[in-house]
């Protein structure tokens, strides 16, 4: 828990005020009728205070009508001013705050308003955590236990559990003062989410709460929750796009962290960015140049649309995984000015949840960070003398539009989470369940490691190989489309087809009907397979299912039919989370461990 | 601002050379969309981008590959204006200074043109004066884009790529 800088700064201001005041008086400006200074000096009996308590602040007023001084209190109502008299009061906290307040308690004198005096006084609320730390998958009929702390209850009244929903989803048993056991339903079909919360019995308004989603089966500390159900923005729900939650500290200390939901699982980017709107609790450290400039990093978009915002360090929990010291990107609430060389000129920040659909992106592709492709440092001077677009020192009021990059070293490059996790740290798995027809929502699993655990065996998925640029060969309708590649942030199957696309959603593909098509992967290397899908009428559909968030049918047009030759032109074909219903599919990230048997990463397996 | 700028120019002074040659790496121009093709010469040189040059029947391929390895694709008619662009690299050139005037036509280039949408790793403009091709994520993008209006006699669209 912190507070406003700014407060502090308005409090340093007042003390300094009232020190004039005190000066000036002693040079003779404001004196009583005899000639002699008028001064307050105050005592408290305490600086700290907890939630309730008191404290008695006595003021000695050298005044010759011996007629004292008044008493003012600020912030106003932060609690309660008791048993005035001339020269002493009693302060008493409030009892159902929840953030650490500094208060400013003020002796005027009656003779001579100018002149005063004050005195700070801490006052701590009462804080309550509760432990895991974030969201956790577990399997139907097991248990999980938890564990509650809490601080500055000088009363020791202890906490009350609770769950929601309160029936179908779990329940809480063995109650001890410090802890408590979750019991998940002894059966699932669909995965069941509950929200346990613990409450301080001294003030209910001191809370801490942890998601259990229960699954059928494959649950662990390695796997975490996915939901596909149109993300964080009410009313423009964002179809066919996969969420889950993370917690981000401070580095190095539990006690200030933040769970941010609304996450975008993201296998066609790398690294966790976050919007600052998500974490105003959080201060995480950023690089400075030693001019006063910040380190910042941009992301741009195939459609001049870019992600913008400092590199900041945090501790990132996800499932039981933790990734300490972690480089993310903060994403900038402001619109103050960006380089040119991010913003391509465009005005498309995507800075707000309504703007980026999501509150964060984790981005884990096969890749360490933003900047390596297959082993390749670009950003770092050792490829490309110059640097790309993609690191930028800027002063804190902005970039100047003309600021060009700079060369940013593997160090301080915002970096793929799942790499930094101790052991499960060579790649994911992504798996959602299968989908027929549209629905509301679904589910899956988003698994760390592969096999590193019991849980995340290879199997007999096929393992695809990626070429130099990061991309794999897919064969469809007659193109040999080398520039392809598996994104899970994309929400359709995205090629350059002959179908005709839609008159209302115009980038998406409306065929008259439901078309069954095959195309072929190819790795670069190695890997070689058949994948059968289907696209039918977007327009259709979303007419007929609105605010549905699951489509496994949906296509889009991202080139010319047969623009492709020789690997120039439209040569991308999109394996978008359509791909990913029904399907585990695997993410190898580069320069990482590899099972036996399998070749270097980067690769996909499915 | 002021400040930053007032440093800037202290490093300029600094070490000149290094500095004009940085800023003249880092500021690639091109010959844009439907602009003319006797400054393309001009543009490598500013770029020190390397350049290759094939000429068919009906037009030349200028081919720049920039400082950080974008390969961008001039196509010129035989009347000397480029009537289309191809690039395709770990990262996306500078539009605007690819599409020139078309690039009015870009999303967000104006506040008109800014709108809020979801899917951002594909684009494409169909306009009367303006085809535009823009696909990819982090890493490797590519794209195309011409004006129909100013293909050449007997070439199609889909030969800038």
């Amino acid at each position: 828990m912190t507070y406003a800088r700014g407060r502090r700064v308005a409090q340093a201001f007042v003390i300094f005020a009232s020190c004039l005041f005190l000066f000036s008086c002693v040079g003779g400006s404001n004196t009583t009728p005899t000639g002699t200074p008028i001064s307050i000096t105050l005592v408290s009996s305490a600086n700290t205070l907890a939630l309730g308590q008191s404290v008695v602040v006595t003021a000695r007023v050298y005044d010759q009508n011996n007629r004292g001084a008044t008493w003012t209190l600020s912030p106003v109502n932060f609690g309660t001013l008791t048993d005035q008299t001339a020269t002493s009061v009693t302060y008493t906290a409030p009892s159902d705050f929840t953030v650490p307040t500094k208060i400013t308690i003020m002796a005027t004198s009656v003779s001579n308003p100018d002149v005063t005096s004050s005195v700070q006084i801490s006052v701590s609320p009462i804080l309550v955590t509760i432990a895991p730390l974030t969201e956790r998958t577990i399997n139907a009929g097991e248990q999980s236990p938890m564990i509650a702390s809490v601080v500055n209850d000088l009363t020791s009244s202890g906490v009350t559990w609770s769950i929601s929903p309160p029936t179908g989803a779990g329940t809480i048993a063995d109650v001890t003062p410090s802890g408590a056991t979750y019991v998940a339903p002894a059966v699932v079909t669909n995965p069941v989410t509950a929200k346990i919360t613990v409450s301080s019995i001294a003030n209910p308004s001191a809370t801490a709460s942890v998601r259990f989603t229960t699954l059928a089966a494959g649950a662990g500390p390695n796997v975490a929750a996915l939901r596909v159900d149109g993300g964080p923005v009410t009313g423009a729900g964002r179809p066919n796009a996969a969420f889950t939650s993370v917690t981000i500290c401070n580095p190095g200390d539990l006690t200030v962290c933040q769970t941010i939901d609304g996450i975008l699982v993201d296998t066609g980017s790398v690294g966790l960015r976050i919007l600052q709107s998500q974490i105003p609790l959080l201060k995480l450290p950023t690089f400075s140049d030693g001019s006063g400039n910040t380190l910042e990093n941009c992301v741009t978009y195939p459609d001049g649309s870019f992600l913008w915002g400092p590199v900041a360090r945090a501790d990132v929990y996800i499932a039981g995984e933790v990734a300490p010291n972690d480089l993310l990107q903060v994403i900038t609430s402001s619109n103050n000015p960006v380089s040119n060389g991010c913003s391509n000129g465009t005005l498309n920040n995507l800075n707000s949840m309504e703007l980026l659909g999501a509150n964060g992106i984790l981005g884990i592709g096969p890749e360490p960070t933003d900047c390596i492709v297959a082993g390749r440092n670009l950003c770092d001077s050792s490829i490309l003398p110059t640097p790309p677009n993609l690191y930028f020192s800027c002063p804190s009021q902005g970039c100047d539009p003309t600021d060009t990059a700079v060369v940013v070293g593997r160090d301080k490059q915002v970096t793929n989470p799942v790499a930094l996790f101790p052991l499960d740290n060579n790649g994911t798995i992504l798996q959602l369940a299968p989908v027929s027809s549209p629905e509301v929502e679904t589910f899956g699993t988003l698994t760390f490691g592969i096999e590193t655990e019991t849980n995340n065996a290879l199997g007999g998925a096929t393992v695809y190989t990626t070429n130099r640029e990061g991309n794999f060969t897919t064969i469809f309708n007659a193109q040999t489309l080398s520039a392809s590649y598996i994104d899970s942030g994309a929400a359709e199957f995205v090629f350059p087809g002959l179908m005709p696309t839609c008159s209302v959603n115009t980038k998406l593909y409306c065929p008259p009907a439901l078309r069954n098509l095959v195309a072929t992967n190819r790795g670069s290397t190695q890997g070689m397979g058949d994948v059968s899908f289907s696209v039918d009428n977007a327009d259709t559909m979303f007419a007929s299912d609105p605010g549905y968030a699951v489509f496994g049918s949906l296509g889009a047009q991202n080139a010319t039919y047969n623009s492709c030759v020789n690997g120039a032109g439209g040569c991308t074909f999109v394996w978008g989370l359509p791909f990913f219903y029904g399907r585990s599919v695997y993410t190898a990230i580069d320069g990482q461990f590899v099972p036996f048997g399998t070749p270097n990463a980067p690769w996909w397996a499915y | 601002m002021k400040r930053r700028r007032g440093e800037v120019i202290v490093k300029a002074n600094r070490c000149f050379p290094l500095a004009a040659i940085l800023l003249l790496l880092s500021t690639p121009a091109f010959a844009a969309l439907g602009g003319d093709a006797s400054s393309v010469r001009d543009d490598q040189a500013r770029m020190m981008a390397t350049r290759k040059v094939k000429e068919t029947r009906t037009y030349a391929i200028h081919e720049l590959t920039t400082a950080t390895g974008i390969v961008i694709r001039q196509y010129v008619s035989p009347a000397g204006r480029v009537f289309g662009v191809s690039w395709s690299g770990a990262f996306m050139p500078d539009m605007s200074q690819l599409l020139g005037t078309y690039f009015s036509q870009f999303p967000g280039a104006t506040r008109a043109t800014s709108v809020v949408r979801r899917d951002h790793n594909h684009l494409i403009i169909r306009a009367h004066r303006l085809v535009l091709e823009s696909t990819g994520h982090m890493r490797a993008y590519s794209g195309r884009a011409y004006d129909p209006a100013l293909l050449p006699e007997g070439v199609q669209g889909y030969d800038v790529r």
